[in-house]
């Protein structure tokens, strides 16, 4: 490997250092109990991770932690949930995201 | 230059529509009358191993080839992970589809939601989609 190679290499993972993907979206629970959008409704949101090393991921307990910090965050009633499960690639490694939002009636 | 114009020429005519996934929920038409709703996001993808791979098969000189190579073999290395589609550069395109949902439908009650995951692809290059499909009980 010369110089000229080693820089274009730097600059490569400078420029495409990185990147994500997004697997999942869904929504559900609009039903016909969901209230309008009013001043008393707020949309809430949870993140949480999963780093994996190397393919080795023991647990999808980062999931169950999503859901319970949005659940936390509401004390009224939580409506119409949305899910996006995406990764963010990585040097030997990724990271496993997942976003939850509802919808806060209180 | 031939084999340029020619993978240039496949690239474009192999655009392809690419379905990910699909999920349906519940479809109420007993509570009044319905009006379809859409919500769309998309973000620009591309899979940068396949175009230095292509490059490198494309490179006249066998020293631009192997590093070309290398290339392609370092960008694998450094964006391992599981993928949908090819890899885009920003993750936040489809953050605001549920309030996007919400605001299209005055009374808040909707059903028949169609969570649709798709891709148009151009080769190494693709639009990825997330479209959410759905009818506002009016």
């Amino acid at each position: 490997m010369n110089f000229k190679l080693v820089f274009t290499l730097a600059f490569t993972l400078l420029v495409t250092g990185c990147t994500h993907s997004i697997h999942m979206v869904h929504t559900d629970g609009f039903g016909a109990s969901m209230t309008p959008k009013t001043e008393s409704t707020k949309i809430v949101e949870a993140n949480s991770e999963q780093t994996v090393f190397l393919f080795f991921a023991f647990d999808t307990d980062y999931v169950d932690q999503a859901k319970a910090d949005l659940e936390s965050k509401c004390h009224g009633d939580l409506q119409a949930i949305s899910t996006q499960y995406s990764t963010s690639h990585g040097f030997l490694h990724w990271t496993n995201k997942i976003l939850m939002k509802g919808i806060c009636a209180s | 230059m031939q084999k340029l114009i020619l993978v240039s020429a496949l690239l474009l005519l192999g655009a392809c529509a690419r379905l990910d996934h699909v999920q349906i929920g519940d479809i109420d038409q007993s509570n009044g009358a319905l009006s379809p709703i859409s919500v769309k996001v998309s973000e620009n993808g591309v899979e940068m191993a396949v175009v230095a791979g292509v490059a490198a098969e494309l490179a006249s000189q066998s020293k631009r080839n192997q590093q070309l190579k290398e290339i392609r073999d370092f960008l694998a290395l450094i964006n391992m992970g599981p993928r949908t589609g090819n890899p885009v550069f920003f993750d936040t395109y489809a953050q605001n589809v549920l309030d996007a949902l919400y605001q299209q439908c005055a009374s808040g009650k909707i059903t028949g939601i169609r969570n649709i995951r798709e891709g148009k692809t151009y080769g190494p290059v693709s639009g990825e989609i997330v479209r959410i499909d759905a009818d506002c009980i009016l």
